[in-house]
């Protein structure tokens, strides 16, 4: 046993659950608590009003479920419920009027049992304008109608066929889950999660050259089971889980008529194969033990197996070429395996060390076959063989962190990280990174941090991958395998000049360089500045404002002949967010109000050049602009009326979608969606009534 | 190697600390580790009533405090022994440490406040929570970032109000963000996961007392934690697409991005980070591709670009999806 002057008391204390022991010594008898203001009964808030959204966008419904035009109920509240013997319910329910409606309802006996119960939807409205010829859109299979197929999209009969197309989809979860004590030390929990998908995505399907975006149907069921039992002392904790995942898609394949004219017979319907039903199980078990007060150790450790055995669609739906297979399904295993260790030692009251150890596996155990290569559904052209991916993942970390002199605080690590593939160019990669971080006080009410990190990344012997059929430019190096250097510094400054008021400062700075990569990603910088303030302007005032700016640049090389680089591409991307907020109490206990805003706007340019006269791509830019006012006035203490009225401008332009029309690409039948644009007002009122 | 006799120094380090290697402390050190907060041999240092006597001054509320709000809190049920407030239990007392000397002083240095002044050092707070709380999610959390950083359970938690706003899915973000500045920004762009719509938590992906996991994911990877809820993305699939299944952020940004779908970069540079065989792949597609600038090879730069014809980037179960356009 530890000699009490080697280490605080209060660790001791606390944890080797000595406060029980306090608790056994003090004579608590007339400790009563009759001045505890305990609710009593059942307590809650129900709203109700109405909103009132000034204009359609698809964009501003996108996740809110504000998509229309009109009026919308606003309808939500809470329940609660605390019994002296412990029995407890809360329920939650929120925005029940539109299509993001959630509920969370929990309850049992606190000590001995729960009981959760939940329900949400995120709506999921995935563009403004898109339109498209095809009939059976929802589906599985998507027909034409007279006039198709056409040599070019210009030849089409689009004006007549054209419908517009409302692609999204709902997406709703259903939580249920359980936990049990039994006794001190034991506790037992079950918790099942449904996850559903329902509606249109987008995706396009080809024909040698010539492409057309599809709406591809989403009918798709994601269910979860994890069932776990855990242990707990004061200075021991340790679980068992078993989860299963099981993805069930109803639409497994989308097949469309092509509307092209096929440039060999029989090339007049394609079918892509959806995502197909898979399941994964693990077993996982973690555990955490103080081996001394100042020692702690921990470990986790997972296998898990992931299987997919749907019927494969016929290999061509071309009856003039072959379509035989080596199998009727895959058959597909993987195994995972996700271990991990953890020690942590208080060598003396300021100083601290660490060491970690984690090794993550995904081994493909999936037969390997070998398959007719048939292109689009034209070309039969050789065989190609299935390659199932195993990655090996070994991370290496060993750290210090250091209290004083004075403030100073010091943390340090160095990491290694291992990671061996197959199917690949280069079998291993190894990169060591070293980093150290600075804090300190220097007064009372100024915080300064400096990190700093370097790491270098080698790889294996880099040769050439020879089962995906032409074999890469030799002087590419892929970007996850390329030898690297990366550079990083963060520095953050806090500064309170009064009690009352609080400034922040941020630099962070990251710069990748691929120095032996000829062709492909060659640098990558990062660079953010930030800025916060935030005050207690008066005792019924609050006050917040932050400035936040990014520039993001990317370089890389690119062969047209295989050879040395002959064209030279950047990314510069910048990004500046604004926001600010006060909330004042403007009658004390009776009327608060607000107001919130942010700013966002977002440059992209690319440039590809072969040449100095090359034309860049046009900016794609984003202004999303957002303002609320707020108030709730308290009628009665039971009674308030709350509004809100909330202004959002969004501007965007992107040449990947501006002025791409259905018929604006010969070979490319586009939906013809354009960069979102809106600007909407939504009023809020409502009443909330608190029992 | 360096890295492995690095390891080995840290083995005997830990020997070192183990009650077989014990060294006398330092002088200062053993007389600040043995100043009493809570003296489990002294019932006197604790207040005469319990919360009856806190209460007596501490019934104030403020933005940040109130004493009224944690009766509404499990930590106050008197049902669950397990509590502070439960049968027996030492009351305001069981967290804040003996109260006898803060009652008649009134002063702040002579009980545990939780703030950052308190005469409790960081670890030593932390500990008091950890005492009841380190099961499960906490496991790892002697190991983690946030621990590291010298993170107080209380910069987080907000135990004397009703509502933590870190324990709800809307209002979490709020607490997050005052630290990680970064991913407020991420939120705001092109792209991004519904955490700005109050849809989503931080929670949703990363397990804040600490993973195995790199940055403190729920899963123990970063593609099982996608997988969690983008299941048809988990395969396995007859025709892979090797980054695929190595690692999502090798393409998205799972915050934002001010492209779409959270892409890193945009096909088709995207794709010719990492494609550059002979033909279509390798070809350098400028602004003259764009229709309105001839047009040239359009179909490689709108819209979706590669994905235009290879759809199925994520990988294909078809039998003639090799090259992932079934």
């Amino acid at each position: 046993m530890p000699t009490m002057t080697s280490h605080s008391s209060v660790i001791l204390l606390a944890a080797l659950g000595v406060l029980s022991s306090a608790a056994a010594a003090v004579d608590t008898s007339e400790w009563k608590c009759e001045s505890c203001p305990y609710p009593k009964g059942v307590s809650g808030t129900v709203e109700a009003g109405v909103g009132i959204v000034s204009d359609a966008s698809n964009r501003y419904g996108d996740y809110t479920g504000l998509q229309r035009k009109g009026a919308y109920a606003l309808l939500g509240g809470t329940l609660r419920q605390r019994g002296d013997d412990g029995g407890f319910v809360d329920v939650t329910a929120a925005d029940l009027g539109v299509d993001a409606r959630s509920v969370d309802a929990r309850g049992g006996r606190e000590g001995l049992y729960a009981l959760r119960l939940g329900y949400r939807e995120v709506p999921r409205h995935l563009a403004d304008t898109a339109a498209t010829p095809f009939s059976g859109v929802g589906s599985g299979t998507l027909t034409l109608p007279a006039g198709y197929p056409a040599g070019s999209t210009a030849l089409m009969p689009l004006a007549s066929t054209l419908q517009p197309l409302d692609l999204g989809f709902k997406y709703q979860r259903f939580d249920l889950g359980g936990t049990m004590l039994a006794g001190d030390r034991w506790s037992y929990s079950v918790d099942l999660r449904r996850d559903v998908r329902d509606g249109t995505r987008a995706t396009s399907g080809s024909f040698f050259a010539n492409a057309t975006q599809l709406p591809a149907p989403l009918d798709q069921t994601t269910d979860q089971l994890e069932a776990a039992a855990r242990y707990t002392t004061h200075n021991l904790q340790a679980s068992l889980a078993y989860e299963v995942s099981l993805f069930r898609n109803r639409e497994p394949s989308l097949t469309w008529d092509s509307p092209f004219t096929p440039v060999v017979a029989g090339a007049t319907r394609g079918q892509l194969a959806l995502a197909p039903d898979n399941q994964f199980h693990q077993l996982s078990a973690t555990a955490g033990y103080d081996i001394t007060p100042t020692v702690r150790a921990s470990a986790q450790l997972a296998v898990g197996r992931a299987t997919q055995d749907e019927a494969f669609v016929p290999a061509t739906l071309n009856g003039t070429l072959p379509t035989a297979l080596p199998a009727s399904s895959l058959d597909g295993v993987v195994d995972t395996f996700n271990g991990s260790v953890r020690v942590t030692a208080a060598l003396t009251p300021t100083l601290k060390l660490q060491a970690s150890y984690a090794r993550d596996v995904r081994e493909n155990r999936t037969e390997v076959r070998s398959y007719t290569l048939i292109d689009t559904d034209m070309f039969a052209a050789g065989t190609r063989s299935n390659t199932p991916f195993t990655f090996k993942r070994d991370r290496l970390k060993l750290g210090g962190d250091y209290r004083g002199p004075g403030s100073w605080r010091f943390n340090a690590a160095i990491e290694e990280d291992d990671v061996e593939r197959n199917y690949t160019e280069a079998v291993k990669t190894r990169e060591t990174t070293v980093w150290g971080r600075a804090a300190v006080r220097p007064l009372d009410n100024l915080s300064l941090s400096l990190k700093l990190l370097h790491g270098e990344r080698n790889h294996s012997t880099y040769g050439t991958a020879i089962w995906f059929g032409l074999p890469e430019n030799p002087l590419l190096r892929k970007f996850n395998l390329a030898d690297r250097q990366r550079n990083s510094a963060a520095l953050r400054a806090e500064f309170n000049p009064t009690e009352a008021i609080t400034l922040g400062a941020s630099i962070d700075y990251a710069n990748d360089r691929y120095g032996e990569s000829v062709v492909g990603l060659t640098a990558a910088r990062d660079v953010a500045y930030g800025a916060d303030v935030s005050a207690v302007l008066t005792e019924r005032t609050q006050a917040s404002a932050y400035a936040q700016t990014e520039l993001m640049r990317s370089r890389m090389s690119g062969s047209a002949l295989g050879a040395a680089a002959d064209w030279r591409a950047s990314d510069k991307d910048r990004v500046t967010v604004l926001g600010f907020s006060i909330r004042h109490a403007a009658i004390v206990d009776k009327l608060d109000v607000g107001v919130e805003a942010t700013a966002s706007r977002t440059r992209s340019d690319t440039l590809v050049q072969t040449t100095i006269s090359d034309p860049a791509f046009p900016t794609a830019a984003m202004a999303l602009t957002s303002g609320r006012l707020f108030a709730t006035y308290k009628v009665d203490p039971k009674l308030s009326i709350t509004g809100s009225l909330a202004h959002e401008t969004y501007r965007s332009q992107d040449w990947r979608l501006d002025g791409v029309q259905p018929a604006t690409v010969a070979n490319l039948l586009a939906f013809g969606t354009q960069p979102s644009n809106y600007e909407i007002t939504v009023l809020r009122v409502a009443l909330r009534y608190r029992f | 190697m360096a890295l492995h006799n690095a390891l080995l120094c840290f083995v005997f380090a830990v020997c070192a600390a183990t009650p077989m290697f014990a060294r006398a402390q330092p002088a200062a050190a053993a007389a600040a580790a043995s100043a009493p907060v809570g003296d489990a041999a002294a019932p006197q240092a604790y207040t005469p009533k319990g919360a009856d006597t806190c209460l007596e001054c501490h019934d104030d509320e403020t933005a940040g405090y109130s004493a009224s709000a944690l009766f509404k809190t499990k930590h106050a049920q008197r049902g669950d022994r397990r509590t502070p407030f439960g049968p027996g239990g030492l009351q305001c007392e069981a967290c804040h440490g003996p109260g006898a000397a803060h009652a008649r002083n009134k002063k702040a240095t002579s009980i545990n406040t939780f703030k950052a002044d308190s005469k409790l050092s960081l670890p030593e707070r932390n500990q008091l929570c950890l005492g009841c709380h380190a099961g499960s999610a906490r496991t790892a959390w002697h190991a983690g970032v946030h621990e590291r950083a010298g993170l107080a359970c209380t910069d987080c938690h907000k135990i004397h109000q009703e509502h933590d706003a870190v324990l709800s899915r809307g209002s979490e973000p709020q607490v997050c963000v005052a630290c990680h500045k970064q991913q407020r920004a991420d939120f705001q762009k092109t792209s991004a996961h519904p955490v700005r719509q109050g849809r989503m938590g931080c929670s949703d992906c990363h397990s804040a007392h600490g993973s195995s996991a790199q940055a403190m994911l729920i899963k123990p990877t970063l593609n099982q934690t996608c997988y969690s809820c983008h299941a048809e993305k988990r395969g396995p699939l007859l025709w892979e697409h090797a980054p695929v299944s190595e690692d999502c952020s090798l393409c998205h940004k799972a915050h934002g991005s001010v492209r779409p779908a959270l892409l890193v970069k945009s096909p088709p540079l995207l794709c010719q980070q990492c494609h550059s065989a002979a033909g279509h792949p390798s070809v350098a597609r400028t602004g003259a591709a764009l229709p309105g600038a001839g047009g040239v090879g359009a179909i490689f730069v709108v819209v979706g670009g590669c994905t235009n014809c290879h759809s199925q980037v994520h990988g294909s179960n078809h039998p003639s999806g090799a090259k992932l356009m079934r």
